[in-house]
């Protein structure tokens, strides 16, 4: 399955990659207009954006940046106005056919009369996989979250992280390729939130997945990412696309390093809030 | 034991203001020598249904069965209805001013008609049971599931789930408490419907008790009768809330939990 990735090193001023790259995800010459009452809003302009398979991409803006849009063109909930989107070569709803794309959001979004277990099984549900294997998967995924023994608690009786953990796990359950997250830990305290970047850490590295992560939070872009997409907003346009170089394994004693410092410097003026 | 106690404690206020009203009627009545074709006394009403117990139960059940047989066939036809009118939006478009207009007509002033349609048997209790009762449980349930997280909807696109998995695992789980307070508003409009069936034209039942008393000037009789009226439908009531309580328990109780908090 490991594909010879070329790894390309973008600068600001090469962003735009054709779309038919074989790369896992890519995003030509994107144009979002939304039709609201008081005129048109151009969320994204002209963006291009490639993401490698397994790669771990943070998109970094303000908000109102049109980064979520971008998750939501990728999911394919929305269609661009101009420009296409390709997974694998193939069509975002050939895709989301395929049972590739796995969605996290901020708030979990669980569905409340559903246990645990319940809530991920929802998915395989959908998918028709047989109880059996249903249980068998259940049981794996919750493994790899830390959410064993919690199996049949109600998502209120559960803290924060563990919602996420759990939003993941159903994210997981069905082995999407590519794992599209909005703000995931954005609703959490800071302690909690470090956990929750290594843990997703761990599960990256264990499972492979194409992850697209939008975040507003700089320590976290520098932290997670193999690249991050820095946007600017109304109209959402690339700003940069900076390789993080940073070694991995990543301890959260890495951000004291010079790097990472020097890295989430030059996010921080890329931004325009330095 | 405990919990019967504590129950007892909060629900002694309550008690209080029902045997406080009822020993006030009473003082009244006897102090001003109120006739009791006027407004008989709370004693001379237990005195009236003790005398006619035995005759009320079958008056109760055919009241009872109308209004049950037409809350249970509206309800279902208010599910039916709300589940199309969500599925489709076209279907909603047609169905919802309709909705509206059928709401807008004082369906009891049609009772006449009803008779006239289905006679003066238990099948016009039913009807005009059913016809007053789906309303609140189509609007109910049309709410309930048309207010899922635009996200849960989201989720289910990208997994290219069916219709008929939207509608059975999100739409309609998300629904049932809202159907649940649907029906608690149809309970006691299922009584009226039936009674007003009763008042028509008929020989059994509540309305009909009420009827001949009125006839009789036998007042207590006509306070029985509605009595038991509010009695049957404090039953229902209560069967109802158990039926709740039953379904809801574990799975919904995120809802008690955010009333509390």
């Amino acid at each position: 399955m490991l594909q010879a990735n070329t790894v390309v090193s973008l600068r600001a001023d090469d962003v735009r990659v054709p779309a038919m790259d074989a790369s896992d995800i890519a995003l030509s010459e994107i144009t979002k207009v939304f039709q609201t009452r008081r005129g048109d809003v151009h969320a994204l302009d002209a963006v291009s954006l490639s993401i490698r398979n397994k790669e771990f991409v943070c998109l970094l803006g303000p908000s109102g940046c049109g980064k979520s849009t971008i998750l939501g063109l990728i999911a394919g909930l929305a269609k661009p106005s101009a420009g296409t989107v390709t997974i694998d070569g193939k069509s975002v709803d050939a895709a989301r056919r395929a049972h590739q794309i796995g969605l996290v959001f901020q708030d979990a979004v669980l569905l409340p009369w559903r246990t645990v277990s319940e809530n991920v099984s929802l998915p395989l549900e959908v998918l028709k996989i047989p109880r059996r294997e249903r249980e068998a998967r259940i049981k794996a995924v919750l493994r790899l979250v830390g959410l064993e023994g919690f199996e049949r608690r109600f998502p209120h009786e559960l803290s924060g992280g563990m919602k996420q953990r759990l939003g993941i796990a159903r994210a997981l359950s069905f082995d999407p390729q590519v794992l599209l997250m909005d703000e995931p830990f954005g609703a959490l305290d800071a302690i909690t939130r470090d956990n929750m970047s290594i843990e997703l850490l761990r599960i990256w590295e264990q499972r492979q997945k194409t992850v697209v992560f939008v975040t507003h939070s700089i320590g976290e872009a520098a932290f997670l990412s193999d690249r991050v997409v820095v946007l600017t907003p109304r109209p959402g346009r690339i700003a940069a696309v900076i390789d993080n170089a940073l070694p991995r394994p990543r301890p959260l004693n890495m951000r004291d390093s010079a790097e990472f410092i020097a890295l989430s410097r030059q996010l921080r003026t890329l931004l325009g809030t330095e | 034991m405990t919990d019967i106690l504590e129950g007892l404690r909060r629900s002694s206020a309550s008690i209080g203001t029902v045997v406080g009203f009822i020993l006030v009627w009473q003082t009244l009545v006897m102090l001003f020598h109120v006739p009791t074709w006027l407004v008989p006394a709370p004693t001379a009403i237990w005195a009236e249904f003790v005398k006619q117990a035995h005759l009320l139960g079958r008056h109760v059940m055919t009241t009872g069965t109308g209004a049950v047989g037409g809350l249970v066939i509206g309800a279902m036809t208010g599910l039916v209805l709300a589940i199309l009118m969500v599925q489709s939006r076209i279907l909603a478009r047609i169905l919802m001013p309709l909705l509206v207009i059928d709401q807008s007509v004082p369906k009891l002033a049609l009772a006449p008609i009803f008779v006239i349609w289905f006679g003066t048997g238990m099948m016009t209790r039913v009807v005009i049971a059913m016809v007053i009762s789906f309303f609140p449980v189509v609007i109910n349930a049309i709410r309930g599931m048309t207010t899922v997280d635009r996200r849960v909807n989201d989720l289910m696109a990208t997994i290219s789930a069916s219709r008929l998995d939207i509608l059975t695992k999100v739409q309609l789980p998300n629904a049932v408490p809202y159907i649940f307070s649907g029906l608690k508003v149809a309970v006691p409009l299922s009584i009226i419907g039936a009674v007003v069936a009763e008042f028509m034209q008929s020989d059994s039942g509540l309305g009909y008790v009420v009827l001949v008393a009125v006839g009789n000037v036998n007042t207590p009789m006509v306070f029985v009768a509605v009595l038991l009226m509010a009695l049957l439908s404090l039953s229902l009531f209560a069967a109802l809330s158990l039926a709740e309580w039953l379904v809801m328990r574990g799975r919904f109780n995120y809802l008690a939990i955010e009333n509390d908090g």
